[in-house]
């Protein structure tokens, strides 16, 4: 019996987050939304650390998200767990820094912050299209040649010179915050130019 | 620069594991593995925000003080009771047919324990699950991506079962790529599965001495390379520092090690 449930959690980690999500709606069994947890447990709490700033409120912040999820899954039609997921978090977090008084001003400063990317990149049409493509390194080119400058930098150093977001830091002065910043930014406009410029082909 | 932008993939990554977050926020991580990780915090802001939440505390307290499943779940009796109220007939009957049945197989095994204990091989049968390729598809292709053309293919022969013809390719990429610490994982993956237990334990273990993604999972699998060969007292050395180390599979190490 145990071997056979060993076997079964096994087979469990080897489940996609769509896999899980929908046997644990369709089950309510445990045994799928505890995978869930312990992939991305520690993430949303690091997602809470961000906006709280504070350790024991992140920790109480996550475990409220998980009791969401756990009651919200079975009948929310959930297409990306990890972006359900996301979005939980900062809103726990948000309605959490309102409800005090006293931190009002971490959600000035979150609301002001950053205009950071909130949007998964995942479109699995967009990259068999980019894949399948005979040969797009010109089209790549031109793309990154319509970034700006500190974009452009940026994602040559990353992706030609295979660079990690130290290295480009020291070698170009800016902060690492801001190198990812740039790399997101850049790679978020170039997905934007090339799908563009695939379309056209496809057409 | 080379002007090829050849790393450059629109492709889904897996988000970044509880260890591979501790191996990067500690500045243990190899070069492979920080690649990986900064790669797709490009395109996950859910991973791209837990490491800053971290690097904005300093990680100081990483995740080793994460609320455990069990602990969360003793907070949702509400739930529970209300699951069990909701049981319907049917379930319920199929429940308690679950449950006689796992008492009679549970017999039966718990007699053959002691009617005679399990030889590695057997262990490793009951043990021993395949690994799902893990890595991404635009990575794979040979030709796209820096990875050599014959790991490429390899992968592809290994997603397909295929291992003897995996096995070919892999020892040719691990010609031209010696250091490579996924190649020398799929490619020790592929000699177990073709009951070449020494050839995969040898590039197992080194994988598992290393700090990479693969370390841990490394160190699993060659244990069932141990298994394999009936070699139980390299076994249960194996997985006393791998419980001890915890992190993956614990569950599945400690029951394995009360077998051996």
């Amino acid at each position: 019996m145990a071997i056979r449930f060993l076997n079964n959690q096994t087979a469990t980690q080897q489940l996609s987050d769509e896999e899980l999500v929908s046997r644990f709606s369709a089950t309510q069994e445990d045994t799928y939304f505890e995978e869930l947890y312990r992939r991305y447990m520690h993430l949303a709490y690091g997602v809470c650390l961000k906006l709280m700033k504070n350790e024991d409120e992140s920790r109480d912040v996550v475990s409220d998200v998980f009791k969401i999820l756990y009651l919200k899954l079975p009948s929310a039609d959930v297409k990306s767990f990890k972006a359900y997921l996301y979005t939980v978090s900062r809103n726990e977090c948000i309605a959490k820094l309102r409800q005090k008084k006293s931190d009002m001003e971490k959600l000035a400063k979150y609301n002001h912050v950053e205009n950071s990317p909130t949007d998964f990149m995942e479109s699995a049409g967009f990259a068999a299209l980019f894949n399948t493509q005979p040969s797009m390194e010109q089209e790549v080119e031109k793309a990154v040649g319509q970034l700006g400058d500190e974009q452009k930098l940026c994602i040559r150093l990353f992706f030609y010179d295979d660079k990690s977001y130290k290295e480009i830091a020291t070698e170009t002065g800016y902060t690492e915050k801001q190198v990812k910043s740039y790399l997101q930014n850049g790679k978020r406009n170039l997905r934007i130019l090339l799908e563009k410029e695939l379309r056209k082909h496809t057409a | 620069m080379d002007g090829n932008l050849h790393r450059l993939t629109f492709s889904p990554t897996a988000c970044v594991s509880q260890e591979e977050l501790r191996q990067y926020l500690e500045g243990s991580m190899n070069r492979d593995g920080i690649r990986r990780v900064e790669d797709h915090l490009l395109d996950c802001p859910l991973c791209s925000d837990a490491v800053d939440g971290f690097e904005t505390t300093e990680g100081e307290h990483m995740t080793d003080d994460l609320e455990d499943f069990e602990s969360f779940r003793k907070k949702l009796p509400s739930v529970t009771e209300a699951k069990v109220r909701q049981l319907k007939p049917t379930s319920y009957l199929r429940r308690i047919a679950a449950v006689a049945a796992i008492l009679v197989v549970g017999a039966v095994g718990y007699y053959f324990s002691f009617a005679q204990s399990a030889t590695g091989p057997q262990l490793y049968d009951k043990y021993y699950t395949y690994y799902k390729n893990d890595i991404p598809v635009t990575l794979r292709r040979p030709g796209i991506s820096d990875v050599d053309p014959n790991f490429g293919q390899g992968l592809l022969s290994y997603d397909e079962r295929k291992f003897s013809q995996a096995n070919m390719l892999f020892e040719r990429a691990l010609q031209a790529q010696p250091d490579n610490e996924a190649l020398k994982f799929f490619a020790g993956l592929s000699y177990l599965e073709t009951n070449q237990a020494d050839k995969a334990k040898s590039l197992l273990d080194a994988v598992a001495n290393g700090s990479g993604v693969y370390a841990k999972k490394a160190s699993w699998y060659s244990i069932m390379c141990d298994l394999k060969d009936n070699k139980k007292d390299e076994a249960k050395a194996k997985l006393d520092k791998f419980i001890e180390e915890g992190q993956i599979m614990v569950v599945e190490a400690k029951d394995l090690r009360a077998k051996l």
